[in-house]
């Protein structure tokens, strides 16, 4: 079983990663990775882009996404299920809405209501804030002690939220909610190393917390660069971020540039006495099945009038129009809009289609200027519901260039409005 | 009452004048004469109380009190040589000149220099200028002449010297009464005059006091001017882990390090000798990539067969030891 990164930020992050989804993807497939996870901070911006190019590359890609919470601390989060994908969404839709531009805090009493189809890691920049590093994690064992049996964990964070913040950040108190909220299948304790002193006490505490409530422990390289180069990229990030510049901008710069995406010989090295750690990186990948190519989008339906279905109602108004265009109905237009029209009620467009129609129907009610353009002129049908002006039967367009039984996704209609 | 009279001001009022003019001149009002000429009754109940003020002024009828502003007064001495000089002497000459000139300046308004500004104009035409910051403000001919000679006493320069200029800042003599236990400095001005022959004896960049950088680098310090009263103190991160103390050697001492498989197997440096029972590291940091002062080390945590514990660094294939754990 080879390591896959599974925490990797792009430069969606916004000047928090220095590569291009793209470049990720290149370098992990150079590494022989054979999926990588991408996790961009507050969205999913570059998730379209890093799955075209894994894709490419023959890396299968994972999405997810680094959550900001209301007490800054960073939850990473990876999505294993479509409902998963459309809670993650509806969870950045929710915590985007309620701040202000750029700002982004989730809050820890939705997690629940958004928690399936999601897998959870829970590692030090979730359990202490930004800016205090490891000084949460110091009160852990304390914590650990004071949680009383038969007490649960949702209403014991709810009671140290309001008592204290800090006492919030402890350890075995989020670790237990978090294992409530998604279950303890779907959380996983995150380690990382990057060769700065200090870190070996985190890890060991959350060795310990993975221990303690039987958690599995994950190995990640929090990657914020495809190569080690990338850092000095993130450094200058970092300054723009920070309204600052080089010379001045210190300890808000990285360390070292140990944050790129790594080999698995490399990664074995680093946890060579914590081996499940990277084996659970495949189980974990393996169990991710989640792309965005399996969306289940439906277009949105178009009201038709009672007694007709969309494919009906396009027949009905498509000969209408026909009429309207052609003086006599030849067999070859016939047959056109015959073939046409089944190949639109196979592939389930006709909402699409009335709905193009209707838009335009609107701008000429409205007198306004509207042209269908492209490759929409090859389509009869196009033409005799006024989306287009040129015949395509009588011009011998193909149709097919158009619209096709192979064709992956939607059809295009490119509308020229002034 | 405050707020009242400050929205009087003359500022305040600039929007309301403007609007005043816009609607004269499209009553077609356009000079003073002819507001001059405008019933004052008729015209404040159109336009209010700031256009009665306005038509006063028209009519000659408000005054001004005119405010006497004195030009800040400069304590500055200069001359322009007619020949060009080469030596010392006769600069130190007229710079004795113009002390005793600006001390009687100064004494005559009960003032002393807090500063003095030097600069000296080259045949090149190009300046240098040098700024005195007096620890104890004075108007001692002898001391500020003093200091001046020991800055000018290592001063090269390639261009013959054309024109000297030296400024002072002045400042209200200073009453201070210590406590009793507090100390001050016996005498200021000394040790400005010590730490400017120590200055210009090994370079700016080596006298002062150290001060900790924000950066990842470990120990790098820069040097501030000295100054009495302190810096404020480095603040205490009392949440932090207790960790054990670490004594530095400045600088760090050179050592020699055996390696097995990238690991030290056995150091060898002046104090600390011995096989590597037990290391932790490398932590590794680098930083300044972006200019000359690029730097990259990898340190070890290691405890040697005595049971010593050390901490030592390996930067570009140099090894060296920072110092002993207690």
């Amino acid at each position: 079983m080879c390591y896959i990164e599974l925490h990797a930020c792009s430069a969606f992050s916004f000047l928090r990663g220095g590569s291009f989804p793209e470049q990720l993807a290149e370098v992990a497939a150079e590494l022989e990775m054979a999926a990588m996870a991408l996790l961009d901070r507050n969205g999913i911006y570059g998730a379209q882009r890093f799955s075209v190019a894994a894709l490419e590359n023959n890396v299968r890609p994972i999405i997810g996404c680094e959550l900001s919470m209301e007490d800054d601390s960073i939850l990473p989060v990876l999505v294993e299920t479509r409902v998963g994908y459309k809670n993650l969404c509806e969870l950045l839709t929710q915590a985007h809405l309620r701040s202000e531009k750029g700002k982004c805090a989730a809050r820890w009493d939705e997690l629940q209501q958004f928690a399936k189809g999601l897998v959870v890691f829970l590692g030090s920049a979730c359990v202490s804030r930004a800016g205090e590093g490891v000084l949460a994690i110091a009160n852990f064992s304390g914590r650990a002690n004071s949680m009383t049996s038969g007490e649960s964990s949702e209403r014991l964070f709810r009671r140290d939220a309001e008592t204290s913040t800090r006492d919030a950040c402890a350890p075995q108190i989020r670790a237990q909610f978090l294992i409530d909220a998604f279950g303890p299948e779907n959380v996983f304790v995150e380690i990382q190393r990057h060769f700065i002193r200090g870190e070996d006490r985190i890890n060991r505490e959350l060795v310990d917390l993975a221990r303690t409530n039987r958690l599995s422990i994950l190995a990640t390289n929090g990657v914020q660069y495809a190569k080690p180069y990338g850092r000095e990229v993130l450094d200058v990030f970092t300054c723009i971020r920070e309204h600052t510049h080089l010379d001045t901008a210190g300890k808000l710069l990285a360390q070292n540039a140990e944050r790129h995406l790594k080999s698995d010989r490399e990664m074995r090295e680093l946890f060579r006495d914590l081996p499940e750690a990277i084996e659970n990186t495949s189980r974990l990948a393996e169990r991710l099945t989640f792309s965005l190519e399996n969306l289940g989008y439906e277009f949105p339906e178009y009201p038709v009038p009672a007694g007709h279905t969309m494919d009906s109602f396009l027949r009905t108004i498509v000969w209408f129009g026909a009429q309207q265009r052609y003086a006599a109905i030849s067999i070859k237009v016939k047959h056109q809009l015959e073939e046409e029209l089944a190949l639109i009620t196979k592939l389930g467009f006709a909402g699409y289609f009335l709905i193009v129609w209707d838009i335009v129907n609107f701008c000429r009610e409205h007198n306004i200027m509207v042209q269908g353009r492209g490759s929409a002129a090859n389509s009869a049908v196009c033409y005799c519901l006024g989306i287009t002006p040129v015949d395509p039967v009588s011009n011998h367009l193909v149709f097919e260039r158009f619209l096709n039984e192979s064709r992956k996704g939607w059809p295009d209609i490119d509308l020229d409005l002034p | 009452m405050k707020r009242s009279s400050l929205s009087n001001s003359p500022a305040d009022r600039q929007p309301e004048i403007h609007q005043i003019l816009a609607i004269l001149h499209k009553w077609g009002i356009h000079t003073l004469g002819q507001l001059a000429a405008l019933d004052k009754e008729q015209l404040g109940a159109r336009l209010g109380p700031e256009a009665i003020r306005m038509w006063e002024r028209a009519n000659g009828q408000s005054n001004r009190v005119l405010k006497l502003v004195r030009p800040p007064e400069s304590f500055e001495e200069s001359f322009e040589f007619e020949n060009e000089i080469e030596t010392a002497e006769p600069l130190l000459f007229m710079l004795r000149r113009f002390l005793e000139q600006l001390a009687v300046r100064l004494s005559a308004i009960y003032l002393v220099a807090k500063e003095l500004t030097l600069r000296i104009t080259f045949a090149g035409k190009h300046n240098y200028e040098r700024v005195f910051k007096i620890p104890q403000p004075t108007n001692d001919v002898d001391l500020l002449f003093r200091m001046l000679h020991t800055h000018l006493e290592n001063f090269k320069s390639e261009h013959p010297i054309i024109a000297v200029a030296l400024s002072a800042q002045p400042i209200k003599p200073a009453r201070e009464q210590f406590g009793l236990f507090e100390t001050t400095l016996r005498n200021p001005n000394q040790l400005y005059e010590s730490l400017a022959r120590l200055t210009a004896f090994l370079g700016a960049d080596r006298v002062g006091t150290p001060v900790l950088e924000e950066t990842h680098r470990p120990d790098a310090f820069r040097m501030e001017p000295f100054t009495w009263h302190g810096l404020p103190a480095h603040p205490i991160d009392k949440m932090s882990m207790p960790r054990p103390a670490l004594r530095r050697f400045r600088p760090a001492a050179p050592a020699s390090v055996l390696l097995d498989e990238d690991t030290p197997a056995h150091v060898r440096g002046v104090d600390s000798c011995g096989k590597v029972v037990r290391q932790h590291g490398p932590y590794l940091s680098s930083g300044n990539w972006w200019d000359e002062k690029w730097w990259t080390r990898a340190e070890w945590d290691l405890q040697l067969e005595d049971e010593s514990l050390i901490r030592c660094h390996e930067s570009e294939g140099t090894w060296n030891i920072d110092g002993i754990y207690d």
